[in-house]
C-alpha cells in the first residue's frame, strides 16, 4: 500500500514538473482585469467592418417604470443582444449597490447630483462623444450640464421639474390656482385646505430648495443662517402637512384623493392626470403648476459603469436610446420631457402641448439645477432634515 | 511478502484504535485531496475547456502563475499523505494533518489580506480549523464547531465590523476613513457617539428622536401586554383541544406578508377607505335625513361631514405596531401560563385569598418570566420599527429606524449610522440582561 501511495505521489510530482516545465499555461488568463482589454481589441479591429462587435448580453439597471420595455425588446431583436433588465427605487439605492462593489451592471440612469458623486468616486466610465452618432439630436440646453462638463461621462435621458400638483375641481383652487410656493408654506393659505390633506416630497434637498426659492434664497445654499431660515419656514408650515411622501404619492395619495395639494415631481402628477382621465369631461383630476418664483429642474442621465466589461455594447445601446423615435417612445410612456430635440417630431401632441411637461420658455428661465453641496453641505442638510423630522 | 505482512499486522492493530473523530478527519482530508486534484485539473485545462472562472481563481490569477500549481499540488500531496497515514494507523499522519491545519489558517489570512477574496479565505480557514479541532481529539468542540464557526462569521465578525465603522469618520463623498489610533488619539474615536448626545442648533434632535422611539416602544409593549395577558390566560383555561385551535388561529395572520397586512390597514383607515366611507357617506346621509328630528342626529350629521383622522398620526402608528406584535405577546405568555400549576390558585382560594390577592400574589409572580419574555420580544423590534411608522405615520416624524436609514442612504454617513446602531444594541442588551435577571430569580 505504501508503495502504491509512493507511486501515486511520484506520478503527481512528475505531472507537476511537466506542468511547470511547460510554463505557466493554466488559469483564467490573467484575471478579470484582462477581459475588457481583449474585447476592446476585438471591437477596434472590427470597426472597419459593419459597426462594433456586440457582446451577447447587456445589463441595464434603471428606475422602476422608467422605460417602455418594448424598447428593450426591439433592441434585442434588432441587434441580437440579450438585455438583462433590473430596477431600483432611488439614487441612493443605486449608489449603495455600486459602492458595495456590485459588478455586472453596464448601463445605469443616475440623476444630476448623483452623477457628480459617482464621477468623484470613479464609478462611471468616460464616454467618447464621437462614438455617439445620435448625440447631435440632443437639445443643447441639456448638454454640458454643471454636474458633468462636456458630457464626458453621461448623456441626458429624461428631464422634469418639481412643482405643485393640485386637485382640479377644488373650489378654493378654482379661484386661486396655486401658482406660488406660498401655497405650500404660508399658514394663512394652508389653513384653507389643510383639512383635505397636503403632501410634500420626502426628500431633504427638494423640500429645502422649494423653501429657499420661496424665501428668495439660493436653492443650493450651504450658508447656516440661510438654512436656519429654511428650517424655520418648514417648521411653521409642517403642522399643516399631512404626509411626507416621495415614493408613491401619485398612486397612493393623488389618485385616491387623500390630499388636495402636493409638492410634486411633474411625472407622477401627469400620470395621476391620465389615470383619472374622464373621457366625457375630457379632463383629469390633477393639475400641475410650476410656481412663478421658480422651481427645481432635474435631469436623469444615461451612464456607463466603470466596472463594465461590455463597454462597446453599452455605448451602442446608449446611442440607440438617443435615436429620435426611441426618445419619443420613452416620453410617450413615462410623461417626462425628452432632452432629445429630434424626438419631438414623434412625441404625442398632447404631451408636447402640456405646459407641465414642456413648460413655456419664460417659465424655463426660472428653473434651476440642484447641484452637489459637498461633504459639509450634505451634513448640514442631513441635520436640517433630522431637525424637521424630530419636531412634533 | 514480509513487508506486506508487517503492514497488515500494523494496520490491524492500529485501525481499531483510531478514534472515530480522527477517522472522520482522515476522510475529510481524503475528500479534500480529491478537491485539490479537481481544481488542479481545472487550472491546467482552462484554455482548452474555457471554464467560467470562480472568484478565487480570478484572485489566484493575480499571483505569478506558478503559485497555483504549487498550492494545488502541495495540497493534494499533503492531504493525501496525511489521510492515508492516519487511516493506516501511523501517528505521524495526525501531526502532518495538524501542521497542514496551522499552515492553511496562516495561508488563508495572507490570501485574504492580499486578494480580499472573502469566501475562499473563510472556506480555507474554516475547514483547517475543523481539522485542528478533530485531530486534537476535542470531540465536544468538533461537534459544536459548525455552530461556533457560523456564529463567528455571521454574528461576531459583522458586529466587529460595525463597531470599527462606528469608530471611523465619514470621508469625502461618504467614504469611510478608518480610525488611526496613533494620530487621532482615543477620544476622537467616539465622535459619532458624542454627536448623538450633542445639541444641533440648540435642539437635541437625535435625543428627541430617541425618546420618541423609546416612548413608542414602551407604550406598545404595555398595550400589547394589557390585551395579550387576558387573552393568553383565557386560552390557557380552555380545554386542551380548543387551546391548540385557538393558538393556531393566532398564528394564521403570519401566513400573509407583514407588508401586505400593513397596506391593508391603509385601505381600511384612509380618508377614502372602508371605515371613512361608511362614516362620511352611509352614516352621514342617514344622519342628515334625520337631522330635523333630534339634536343628536343634527350633531351626528355635523361630525360625519368630515372623515375621521384615522391615518398618518401617532395613533395609527400605535395601532400598526400593536397589530403587528400582538401575536408575539400571546405566544410566550400562553406557553408560560399553560404550564402553570392551577392548584396553587385553588390553594390560595382555600386559604381565603380573594380574586385580587390570587392575581397579584400568586398568578402574576408565577407568570413573571412569561411577561418579561413577551415584553422583550415586543420591545426590541418596536424600538427599531421602520416599515410601520414609515407607512402608517405618513413620514412626518422620524424614529430611530428612519434615522438609521437616513444615515446610511441619504447622508451616506456610515460611521454615524453604525454608532446609532451600536447604541440601540446596547439598549437592547440591557433589556435582555434584565430578562435574565428576572427569569434567573424564578429559576
Amino acid at each position: 500500500m505504501i508503495k502504491k501511495g509512493l507511486v501515486i505521489l511520484g506520478l503527481a510530482l512528475t505531472m507537476a514538473l511537466a506542468a511547470c516545465g511547460g510554463g505557466p499555461a493554466g488559469g483564467p488568463a490573467g484575471g478579470p482585469s484582462a477581459a475588457p482589454e481583449t474585447e476592446a481589441d476585438a471591437s477596434s479591429s472590427e470597426e472597419t467592418a459593419d459597426g462594433p462587435q456586440l457582446a451577447d448580453q447587456l445589463s441595464v439597471y434603471n428606475w422602476a417604470d422608467y422605460i417602455d420595455e418594448q424598447i428593450l425588446v426591439d433592441y434585442e431583436e434588432e441587434f441580437g443582444v440579450e438585455i438583462i433588465y433590473d430596477t431600483y427605487a432611488s439614487n441612493e439605492d443605486l449608489l449603495a449597490k455600486l459602492q458595495a462593489g456590485a459588478e455586472g451592471y453596464d448601463v445605469i440612469f443616475p440623476s444630476d447630483y448623483m452623477v457628480a458623486v459617482m464621477i468623484d468616486l470613479g464609478l462611471l466610465s468616460e464616454i467618447d462623444l464621437a462614438q455617439l452618432s445620435n448625440a447631435d439630436n440632443m437639445d443643447p440646453q441639456f448638454m454640458n450640464a454643471p454636474f458633468d462638463p462636456n458630457n464626458q461621462h453621461c448623456m441626458p435621458y429624461q428631464w422634469g421639474t418639481t412643482g405643485i400638483g393640485y386637485r382640479a375641481g377644488n373650489e378654493f383652487f378654482e379661484e386661486n390656482p396655486p401658482t406660488s410656493w406660498a401655497y405650500v408654506f404660508e399658514p394663512e393659505l394652508l389653513e384653507q385646505y389643510a383639512g383635505d390633506g397636503i403632501n410634500v416630497l420626502n426628500d431633504p434637498r427638494e423640500l429645502a430648495a422649494a423653501a429657499a426659492i420661496y424665501l428668495g434664497l439660493d436653492p443650493n445654499t450651504t450658508n447656516p443662517d440661510e438654512l436656519d431660515q429654511i428650517l424655520n419656514l418648514i417648521l411653521t408650515a409642517k403642522p399643516y402637512w399631512k404626509t411626507f411622501n416621495s415614493e408613491d404619492f401619485g398612486s397612493s395619495l393623488l389618485v385616491p384623493d387623500e390630499v388636495v395639494l402636493s409638492h410634486a415631481w411633474s411625472g407622477p402628477v401627469a400620470q395621476a392626470y391620465y389615470d383619472t382621465y374622464d373621457e366625457e369631461l375630457e379632463d383629469g383630476n390633477w393639475y400641475y403648476s410650476i410656481p412663478e418664483e421658480g422651481a427645481v429642474k432635474w435631469l436623469d442621465n444615461i451612464c456607463i459603469t466603470s466596472s463594465t466589461e461590455r463597454y462597446e455594447t453599452a455605448v451602442h445601446f446608449m446611442n440607440y436610446l438617443l435615436r429620435p423615435e426611441v426618445g419619443a417612445a420613452i416620453t410617450n410612456f413615462v410623461y417626462y420631457g425628452s432632452p432629445n430635440k429630434a424626438a419631438e417630431a414623434f412625441i404625442l401632441p398632447e404631451i408636447l402641448e402640456d405646459p407641465s411637461i414642456y413648460p413655456p420658455a419664460e417659465t424655463q428661465e426660472n428653473l434651476v439645477w440642484l447641484t452637489e453641496v459637498g461633504d459639509e453641505g450634505v451634513r448640514l442638510y442631513d441635520e436640517l432634515w433630522t431637525a424637521v423630522k424630530a419636531g412634533g | 511478502m514480509t513487508t506486506t505482512a508487517i503492514d497488515n499486522q500494523q494496520g490491524k492493530i492500529t485501525v481499531a484504535d483510531i478514534q472515530p473523530v480522527i477517522r472522520v478527519a482522515a476522510w475529510l482530508l481524503l475528500a479534500h485531496a480529491a478537491l485539490w486534484g479537481l481544481l488542479f485539473f481545472r487550472w491546467v485545462t482552462f484554455a482548452s475547456f474555457s471554464w467560467v472562472p470562480f472568484d478565487f481563481e480570478n484572485a489566484l490569477a493575480t499571483f505569478p502563475p506558478i503559485l497555483a500549481y504549487v498550492v494545488y499540488l502541495l495540497g493534494l500531496i499533503v492531504d493525501l499523505t496525511a489521510a492515508l497515514m492516519i487511516l493506516r494507523g501511523i501517528d505521524a499522519g495526525r501531526l502532518l494533518g495538524l501542521g497542514r491545519g496551522v499552515a492553511v489558517i496562516f495561508m488563508a489570512g495572507v490570501y485574504w489580506a492580499m486578494t480580499q477574496e472573502f469566501f475562499g479565505a473563510v472556506y480555507l480557514a474554516g475547514l483547517a480549523g475543523l481539522l485542528l479541532v478533530m485531530l486534537t481529539r476535542q470531540n465536544a468542540w468538533a461537534i459544536n464547531y459548525s455552530a461556533a464557526f457560523w456564529l463567528i462569521i455571521f454574528f461576531v465578525l459583522p458586529n466587529v465590523i460595525v463597531l470599527l465603522i462606528s469608530l471611523s469618520e465619514r470621508g469625502p463623498r461618504g467614504t469611510i476613513i478608518y480610525p488611526n489610533l496613533l494620530e487621532d488619539g482615543l477620544v476622537s474615536l467616539f465622535n459619532d457617539y458624542v454627536r448623538f448626545f450633542t445639541p444641533i442648533g440648540g435642539q437635541f434632535i437625535y435625543l428627541r428622536i430617541f425618546w420618541r422611539s423609546m416612548g413608542l416602544a414602551v407604550g406598545n409593549t404595555i398595550l400589547c401586554l394589557l390585551f395579550g395577558y387576558p387573552f393568553a390566560y383565557w386560552i390557557a383555561r380552555q380545554e386542551v383541544r380548543w387551546r391548540n385551535i385557538l393558538i393556531f388561529l393566532v398564528m394564521i395572520p403570519f401566513w400573509t406578508n407583514f407588508l401586505v397586512r400593513t397596506y391593508a390597514w391603509l385601505l381600511l383607515l384612509r380618508d377614502s377607505g372602508l371605515i371613512n366611507n361608511f362614516w362620511t357617506s352611509t352614516l352621514h346621509e342617514q344622519a342628515v335625513a334625520l337631522a330635523g328630528s333630534s339634536g343628536f342626529f343634527a350633531w351626528l350629521a355635523e361630525v360625519t361631514a368630515a372623515p375621521l383622522p384615522l391615518l398618518f398620526n401617532t395613533g395609527s402608528v400605535f395601532l400598526g405596531l400593536f397589530y403587528g406584535f400582538f401575536p408575539f405577546v400571546v405566544l410566550p405568555l400562553y406557553s408560560n401560563l399553560e404550564k402553570l400549576d392551577w392548584s396553587l390558585l385553588e390553594a390560595a382560594s382555600d386559604l381565603g385569598a380573594n380574586g385580587y390577592y390570587r392575581t397579584t400574589r400568586v398568578l402574576l409572580p408565577l407568570s413573571l418570566p412569561g411577561i418579561v419574555a413577551a415584553s422583550i420580544i415586543v420591545f426590541v423590534p418596536s424600538l427599531g420599527a421602520y416599515v410601520t411608522p414609515a407607512i402608517m405615520g405618513g413620514g412626518k416624524v422620524s424614529l430611530l429606524g428612519n434615522l438609521l436609514q437616513q444615515q446610511f442612504m441619504t447622508a451616506r454617513d456610515w460611521p454615524f449610522g453604525s454608532a446609532i446602531g451600536f447604541l440601540m444594541m446596547a439598549i437592547m442588551l440591557l433589556a435582555i440582561l434584565i430578562y435574565f435577571r428576572f427569569s434567573g430569580e424564578e429559576g
